[in-house]
């Protein structure tokens, strides 16, 4: 029960219809009370109104004389009335009608208000005015009749107002269906939304200003919803990139602490490694050169010597790759000293027959950059120099300058912003790269040298550390005449 | 004939060079380390010092500078044990070693090689720089 009585709807049915139960009993009696009152009343009138006129009949005429004619008198009063008893009373004289005596039980006792006595007769006494006489009129009505009547206005009444009751009931459920409308639309909104369809903007049809209010509030929570939504999906597209990101740098770490391993163990066993090869190639070289070369073994120790220099150039490579991924630093340094320190060592490593010359400037050349791979980056430029060129002859030189890099050049190296860079150059009066070669010359392993004289990662560790800088690097390159980096490097702005 | 003097710790290296150079036609003496080294030396000198660099007790670049002062003409050759520092085969990795060669080189080596090399390779070198005296 009290689950149906939680429905607007319901209740509001609950609510008229437990009123008219109230009302409607009120009603029914109210009107039924009316009802009968005046059918009594009316026969009351009716009956006194005819006693009355019986009576002035009499005392009109000499009745008490002629009991015949006051027999007949009384009689044909109870004719075409509801009379059921008349008598007639003066004194000694005592008449009392024939006609209804045997129908029922008379007793007589004096009415004065309709239906009582529990006889259904009416017992009415008129005083006759006849002079010297003390004479009454005594009749008895029927009451039957005017009962039936107003059982037949009760009926008749319980008829109507369960008709009414039935009309209500439909009108209540018509009105409470009416009354919630409004509710119901507001209803079916706000399911949408919590159901997730909250892209569309809040419309109710209604003109209750209590439903607009509302309707304008919950249209206002849907649309900081949607914003809260998009906010928060943002937030966590955003939260997934860092994410993607420190996983994807967690890896490298993890990578590069795999491979610094590998290069502090490499490097350890390096030392040991090159005597064991150099050993094995002095040992076997010596035997090459002491065989006659129609020994059968000859051959062998030769393929032996080439396997050797393999296992070489091998080391090489995981050296390279393990010195590539050290943990680096970028500071903001001084490029200057740097250059000086790697143009000392070439110094020392190159002959005598090549010239090398070193340009820098007085300007300061501050740029963000871990120390450890500029000292790559140089070495590495100067060694491809220094291999381009034939005989061991020609010059080597390396240049520092600051430079401002304009729209014109920014516009043909798109990694170049204009501004201000430290420009290094090195020039070689080498053998030069051919045109169609100059695209593919960063490409890792990609390299024009026969075994053993390199393994073509030079230029793209090179690169990559200029990309790590946020730098970019040309090259100019005439086949015959030589070649010239030039490697961009933007000035840290905090100090220049 | 010219002699040489070979000054390695590892006994696989001073025999091989020592196998190398004598088919080559050369007398050749050798040492483990660089005091012993200098004492031989000094009772037999040779024409031509070929000494490893990074060594226990003495280092490489000290026994060349101390050779250097007292026998001011003779010839050196400096060896490197780890990585490559020919530039001829850079190896970015190679950066402390070609310290260590460019110390010797200060300190007086006419040359310097860096293992493995080639037996060609070292006898070229070694003609080149004992024909200079002759």
């Amino acid at each position: 029960m009290g689950k149906i009585l939680n429905s607007f709807a319901t209740r509001t049915i609950f609510i008229g219809l437990g009123i008219h139960a109230v009302l409607l009993p009120l009603l029914f009696f109210g009107l039924l009370n009316i009802i009968e009152q005046s059918h009594e009343e009316r026969f009351i009138n009716d009956v006194r109104k005819y006693s009355r006129f019986i009576a002035d009949v009499i005392e009109t005429g000499d009745i008490l004389n002629d009991r015949a004619r006051a027999a007949h008198l009384l009689d044909s009063a109870l004719l075409g009335s509801n009379g059921i008893v008349a008598e007639l009373i003066a004194g000694d004289f005592q008449l009392r009608s024939e006609l209804s005596s045997n129908e029922r039980e008379i007793l007589y006792k004096e009415d004065y208000s309709f239906g009582q006595h529990g006889d259904q007769i009416y017992f009415l006494s008129t005083p006759l005015n006849i002079p010297g006489q003390q004479a009454v009129l005594k009749m008895g009505f029927d009451e039957l009749p005017t009962i039936e009547s107003i059982e037949s206005a009760r009926q008749r009444l319980i008829n109507v107002l369960f008709l009414y009751l039935i009309v209500s009931i439909f009108a209540f459920v018509l009105l409470s269906t009416i009354l919630t409308r409004p509710l119901r639309l507001l209803q079916k909104a706000s399911r949408n939304i919590a159901d997730g369809h909250h892209g569309n903007q809040l419309h109710v049809d209604s003109q209750l200003t209590e439903i607009r209010a509302l309707t304008t509030d919950l249209e206002a929570m849907r649309s900081r919803l949607v914003g809260t939504n998009a906010a928060l999906a943002q937030k966590i597209a955003e939260r997934d990139e860092a994410d993607r990101q420190r996983k994807s740098l967690e890896d490298k770490l993890r990578q590069s602490q795999k491979l610094e391993t590998v290069g502090v163990l490499a490097g350890g066993i390096a030392h040991e490694f090159n005597n064991i090869l150099l050993s094995i190639f002095l040992y076997t070289e010596q035997a090459i050169h002491d065989l006659p070369a129609d020994n059968p073994a000859h051959k062998h120790l030769v393929r032996v010597l080439k396997s050797s220099k393999r296992a070489k150039d091998l080391v090489q490579q995981i050296l390279t790759f393990s010195r590539q991924t050290g943990a680096s630093e970028y500071k903001p340094i001084d490029i200057t000293p740097v250059i000086k320190e790697v143009f000392e060592l070439l110094r020392a490593l190159i002959p005598s027959t090549v010239e090398l010359h070193m340009e820098t400037t007085s300007r300061e050349c501050i740029v963000l950059a871990d120390r450890n791979q500029i000292h790559q980056l140089v070495m590495n430029l100067c060694s491809n120099a220094y291999q381009a060129l034939d005989n061991e002859s020609g010059s080597i030189t390396v240049s520092l300058d600051s430079v401002t890099v304009d729209e014109q050049l920014s516009r043909n190296h798109p990694n170049l912003h204009a501004g201000r860079y430290v420009r290094l150059s090195i020039q070689d009066t080498g053998h030069g790269i051919e045109r169609g070669r100059l695209d593919r010359i960063f490409e890792p392993f990609y390299t024009t040298r026969t075994v053993g004289k390199g393994t073509g990662l030079g230029l793209s560790v090179v690169h990559g550390i200029v990309m790590s800088h946020n730098g970019d690097i040309t090259i100019e390159s005439e086949p015959g005449k030589g070649t010239t980096f030039h490697i961009y490097l933007p000035k840290d702005k905090q100090v220049s | 004939m010219s002699s040489i003097l070979i000054i390695d710790d590892e006994e696989d290296i001073r025999d091989a060079m020592q196998l190398v150079l004598e088919s080559a036609g050369y007398e050749v003496r050798i040492a483990s380390n660089g005091n012993e080294a200098i004492e031989l030396q000094r009772r037999e000198p040779a024409d031509l010092i070929i000494t490893d660099i990074i060594m226990p007790e003495k280092d490489g670049v000290n026994t060349i500078k101390e050779i250097r002062q007292e026998f001011p003409g003779i010839r050196i050759i400096a060896i490197s044990g780890g990585g490559g520092v020919d530039l001829l085969t850079y190896r970015p990795e190679a950066i402390k070693t070609s310290a260590y060669l460019s110390a010797a080189k200060q300190a007086g080596a006419d040359l310097t090689f860096t293992k493995p090399f080639e037996r060609a390779d070292l006898i070229q070198a070694v003609d080149k720089l004992l024909n200079k005296i002759h």
